[in-house]
Order: structure tokens, then sequence, then C-alpha cells
């Protein structure tokens, strides 16, 4: 065992705003919003606190009673904690996961998270050179885009390498400020940061909400009010309930949003002391992320969103957070009174919650590092700075249309979420025993966990996660598997002037008919051709560059009929760069699972209790 | 032209955001200023 100090936290508040901390990034604000507006409005909050209630409550003070249990025996890792909790060498392997997670997400959440300070910057020193008052859909929508595609380096691979492009000085600012402050340890640096960072953005986030619920919209813009923002986004669609989809949604929002299963919890309850509260603490964690998402997130972006740059443009951003965010929110602020100081505190806000939560990525690995190879905080830190810099480096370099980002988030940040979440709750309630599992939460708690959600833990909470993880990876899993397989699906799509001339054309609501023509190219077979969004498939060719068949799109009402030109962008380099990610990810794993192997070998010769076969010491 | 908040999309709107801020403001509280004859509750799995 190795002879370092065990590491603690200084108050109990700390740990707290640390987890809330994790839990609170850019899907607070930019996620959360879209999804709700995208899937029934207010109807969505239906299966949403139901999600709340039977899913992310439940196994969030799991994860917190089996942190601090592992704690108890020693182990900070889930590795070590899960294969207590498991009682063997499986739960044990599938603990890797909960270190590949946070490690995997670090990847890419560092870059975005660089974005952040990068164009929160261009906002301190200018804006990102958006004039208001000029046509949003020919001038503010390609300039914005293409901004932004210019900091992601999505135009080819390494681009941001060979233009050398200043947003690499914000992301090697924002490694050195994550490693930095993991280096310094729980207290002195995670807690510290999160003390002090949680205030300062619910008070930024107040002022902005303040500024957003007095706007009106400059004259000859949108016409719409925040009224009117607001109703697009809380007023009911009770229809989106009957879909299946919708409660996949909800459920996938409250699950990554409140980061269960995410192996920061667990790692973050193991430095707690016996009695030490965890099931208040869990519940205060997870309603302060309730608050930053539905209060702040709920009411600033779209809102904002929908009363200067209308609601096309609002529901085209709305299937992606970065869309939002980077894409959108810039014309918010160009055409906004005051819009660079409020651009920059948008995205200072935007830079703490990521950092708050990155932070929480390196920790449990330099934890797994310390405890499994049985060595100090220096070599620890230096093991997972340089990991976590060859992880990011491949995400920066593969920047292409961040085919190697969508690949990781997919994967690691939300399939695999769901597996370890799964793998907790029936540990928990089923292979530790439910009635030894409440009684370690109550362990000095100040709160006692009702009987009813003792019931749900024990049968609820599992075979909903399994309903809802089967219905995710059946929504979502076939379009990955497809590339992965060099199937690309191309859908031909309208410019967004094209879109608003559209919408002009015909009145809401009316019947249309769609009848789409290829204009050039090899011919392509369309799916759905008689419809808004058809498709066609492109098998890899070996080799081949990515390519555009352009199309002409005639709609008619039966008394109008209008004709516009229409794109298929064909990416047919993303399942190349989808199979080096995958062959990175399992390169990661293997380090992962040897490093546990090890680690096992070790904690055996020093007679530690691998298997939850000894008593707890206190 | 797009539908104004209506009397549903008021009431899901100020209850979700009320229930939540309460939540929040309560479990602050709790924590900030716990009830001094709270006992401690039984439990735990002893050594």
């Amino acid at each position: 065992m190795t002879n370092q100090p065990t590491q603690q936290w200084g108050s109990r508040l700390g740990v707290i705003l640390a987890v809330a901390g994790s839990a609170v990034g850019l899907g607070n604000f930019l996620r959360f919003p879209g999804n709700a507006a995208e899937n029934g409005g207010g109807a969505f909050m239906i299966p949403y606190f139901l999600a709340l209630l039977i899913v992310g409550i439940p196994i969030g003070w799991a994860e917190w009673a089996i942190g601090r249990y592992g704690g108890r025996k020693g182990f900070h890792s889930a590795p070590g904690i899960l294969g207590i909790w498991c009682k063997g060498p499986i739960g044990r392997y599938a603990g890797v996961l909960g270190v590949l997670i946070p490690l995997g997400v670090y990847f890419y959440y560092v870059l975005i998270e660089s974005w952040c300070l990068y164009y929160f910057w261009k906002y301190c020193t200018g804006g990102i050179g958006l004039e208001p008052a000029t046509d949003v859909a020919s001038v503010q929508v390609p300039h914005t885009r293409g901004f932004f595609n210019e900091v992601v380096g999505a135009a080819d691979n390494g681009a941001l390498f060979h233009t050398m492009h200043p947003v690499l000085v914000a992301f090697c600012l924002t490694v050195v400020c994550n490693v930095w402050f993991v280096y310094r340890g729980l207290s002195k640096g995670i807690e510290t940061v999160c003390k002090y960072a949680m205030p300062v953005m619910a008070v930024l986030g107040i002022v902005i909400l303040i500024r957003v619920l007095t706007l009106s919209a400059p004259a000859g813009t949108t016409g719409q009010t925040v009224v009117d923002g607001l109703g697009y986004l809380w007023n009911p669609n009770f229809e989106k309930l009957s879909n299946f989809k919708t409660w996949v949604a909800a459920t996938g929002q409250i699950f990554f949003s409140l980061s269960v299963g995410f192996g920061v919890i667990i790692n973050y309850a193991s430095y707690m002391k016996k009695k030490d509260d965890v099931v208040l603490s869990g519940l205060t964690a997870s309603a302060t992320n309730e608050f930053f998402e539905v209060v702040l997130g709920g009411l600033i972006t779209v809102t904002a969103s929908v009363v200067f740059v209308g609601v096309l443009l609002t529901s085209q951003a709305t299937g992606g957070s970065m869309s939002l965010g980077f894409k959108t929110l810039p014309m918010v602020f160009a055409q906004m009174p005051g819009g660079n100081f409020f651009g920059a505190a948008f995205f200072l806000i935007l830079f703490l919650a990521a950092i708050t939560s990155s932070l929480s990525m390196l920790q449990p690995s330099k934890a797994f590092f310390e405890e499994a190879l049985g060595i100090d905080k220096v070599k620890s830190t230096t093991l997972v700075t340089v990991w976590g810099l060859i992880g990011n480096a491949f995400v920066l370099y593969y920047s292409k249309g961040l085919t190697a980002l969508d690949t990781i988030d997919f994967w690691v940040g939300s399939v695999f979420i769901m597996v370890v979440a799964a793998v907790q709750i029936i540990a928990f309630g089923w292979i530790f025993g439910l009635e030894r599992g409440i009684a370690e939460a109550h362990q000095g708690s100040q709160l006692r966990i009702p009987k009813f959600f003792q019931f749900v833990i024990k049968y609820v909470s599992p075979a909903y996660l399994i309903v809802i993880m089967i219905g995710f990876c059946l929504n979502n899993a076939p379009g990955y598997v497809d590339t992965l397989l060099g199937n690309v699906t191309t859908s031909p799509q309208l410019s967004v002037v094209s879109q608003r001339d559209l919408a002009a054309a015909f009145p809401a609501g009316s019947k249309l008919t769609y009848t789409w023509k290829q204009l050039g190219g090899e011919p392509v077979t369309l799916a759905d051709a008689a419809t808004a969004k058809p498709s066609f498939a492109t098998k890899e060719p070996a080799n081949a560059k990515n390519f555009e068949v352009p199309f002409e799109l005639t709609v008619s009402d039966g008394a109008t009929t209008k004709t516009f030109p229409a794109k298929a962008e064909v990416d047919v380099e993303s399942p190349g760069s989808a199979r080096r990610t995958w062959v990175f990810l399992l390169l990661t794993i293997a380090g992962l699972v040897a490093i546990t192997a090890v680690g096992a070998r070790r904690w055996k010769a020093e007679g530690r209790d691998l298997d939850g076969k000894l008593p707890a010491a206190d | 032209m797009l539908a104004s908040l209506t009397a549903l999309g008021w009431t899901f709107m100020l209850a979700s955001i009320l229930g939540v801020t309460t939540l929040t403001y309560w479990c602050f509280k709790r924590v900030l200023f716990p009830p001094h004859d709270e006992p401690e509750l039984p439990g735990g799995l002893g050594p």
C-alpha cells in the first residue's frame, strides 16, 4: 500500500459543490432547453421529473453510499470499489469503465472547454466580428458557422495545427488549469475551485436571466417577444408523450446531466468519513444541478434565441448543444444591446461550468493510478496528464467533421455511462443486498431514504434503466454502427436562406408535396423521396474524399409551386475516422484493464479486501 | 407567427421552476443549518 496521506474533503458544503460542479456543465444551459423544446415543451417535464425521481436521485444515492463504503475499505477507484460491491473480478473489471468514462470524456470535453475560453476572450476583446442589423440568414449564419468551423478545425484533419489557430493557446491554458488544480488535490484544488465557481456561475446566470426576461427585439427583426420565446419552450404538446423517443430523451437528459454512472460520484464519495451524511448531500447536489438546468437553462438560451433570430434558426440548433451555444447565440449577442458584455458573461459561465466538470474527470484516473500502481501524486498527475494529452491530441488532430469527438461522446459519454449505472444499481440492490445498502447509506445520514425509494431502487430503477438503455441504443446506435461498417446515409439540405423563403411562401400547417430532382454527380436512389427529408445511402469507397451532390426541391400546396436549390454533403471519410477512434478507445481500455490486473495483484499481496469478504474498517 | 405562452405553458413553467427552487432551498437550508435536536439515524454496517 502507498504511504501517502489519505485525502479528505475540507467541508461538507465543499463536497456537495464539487459533485454539483461536476454535474453542472454545458448540457444544463444548452442541451436541456433544446431537448425540451424538441420533445413536447412543458409536457417534456412529466417524463423528465419522473426520471429524476426513479432513476436520477435513487442511483445517485446508491453511488454515494457505494463510494463512501469503498473508501472505508481503502479504495478510491471504481475497479477497487465495484470489486467489493460485486464480490469479485467481474465487478472489478466492469469498474474499468468507471475510469474510462471520465478519462475518455476528458479527451474531448477539455477541447469544448477551450472553445468557451476562446469565445470568452473574443467577446472581451470586441466580439467575433458580427455586425448587428445585417441580414441574419444570408450574412450572420454563414459568418457564425464559418467562425465556429475554424475554431474547431472542422474543415480537415489537422486543420488547427496547419493554421496554428489561436484556440490552441486557449487549449493549453485550459489544460494547465485542469492539471494544476487536480495536482493540488481534493480540498485545495477541486473543492476550492467549485466553492468559488459555483456561486459566481449562479450570480452571472441570474444577471443574464434578468437581462433576457427584459429583452425586446429591435424593430425589423423577428417580431417575437420574450413571452413568445417562453411559449416556444414551455407550451406543452401532450401528443409527444405517446412517442417512446420523448421518454428516452427525458431520461437521457436527467441521466447525463446528473453524472450518475460517470465514475465521479463514486470516487468523490470515497473520500468521505464514515459518519458523513450521503443522503442529504446527494439530494442537495442533484437539486443544485436541477436549479441550474431548469431555472437558468430553461429560461435563458432558447428564449433569447427566439426573440433575436427567430424560431427557424432556434429549432435548427436544438438538436445539439454545441449548435445552440456556438452557432446561434453569437447572433443573439450581435443583435443585443451590450451584446459583447453579455456574450463574455455567458461564455464565462460555460467555461466555469465546464472546468468544474473536467476537473472531476481527471481525479478518478489519478486515484486509480495511485492505488493500482502504488505511485505518488506527482507521478499519478504526470501519468494522467500525459494520457489526457494523448487523447486531446487525437481528438484535436482528427477534427474533420468532429467525427472523433462525436464517436467518443456517443459510446463513452452515453452508452457506457448507462452500463456503469446499471452495474451500480444492481450491485447495490441485489448483490450487496438492499437492506445492507440502505443501512450503509443511512450511516450518519441527516435524512432517511423513504420506503418508497427503497422499492424503487430494488425494482423500478434497474428495470426502467434497462428499458431506456435498450430504447436509447435502438434509437441512436444503428447510425453509429452503420458508420463503422462504412455505410454513409446523407440527406439533402436547403440553405438557411431557402428554408426561410420556404417558410415564408407557405402558411404554417399547409399540406405540401415535395419533389426532389438530382442535378449532377453519380445517380443516387432517394428513400422517402416524397417527404421533406429524404436520404440516400453511400457505401464508403476506398481512399475517397467527401463530395457534394446538387439537388433541386419543388414544393407545392396545390395553388403555389416554388423551387429551391439544395445539396447533400456526403461524408465518406467519417467511417475511417470512426474506426480510427475505436482503435484508440480499445487501446485505452486495454491499458486500463492491464493496470487493473496489476492493481489486483498488488492488493492481494498487501492482504487487502479484494472481493468484499472482509469487514469494513472504521 | 409563434403561439405565445399559454395558460398551460405558464403552469408547467412556474410549477417546474418553483418546485426545483424550493427543493434546492430546502436542501441547502438543511445542510447549512441542521436542526440541533435531530437524532442520528440508526444504520451502518459496523466494523
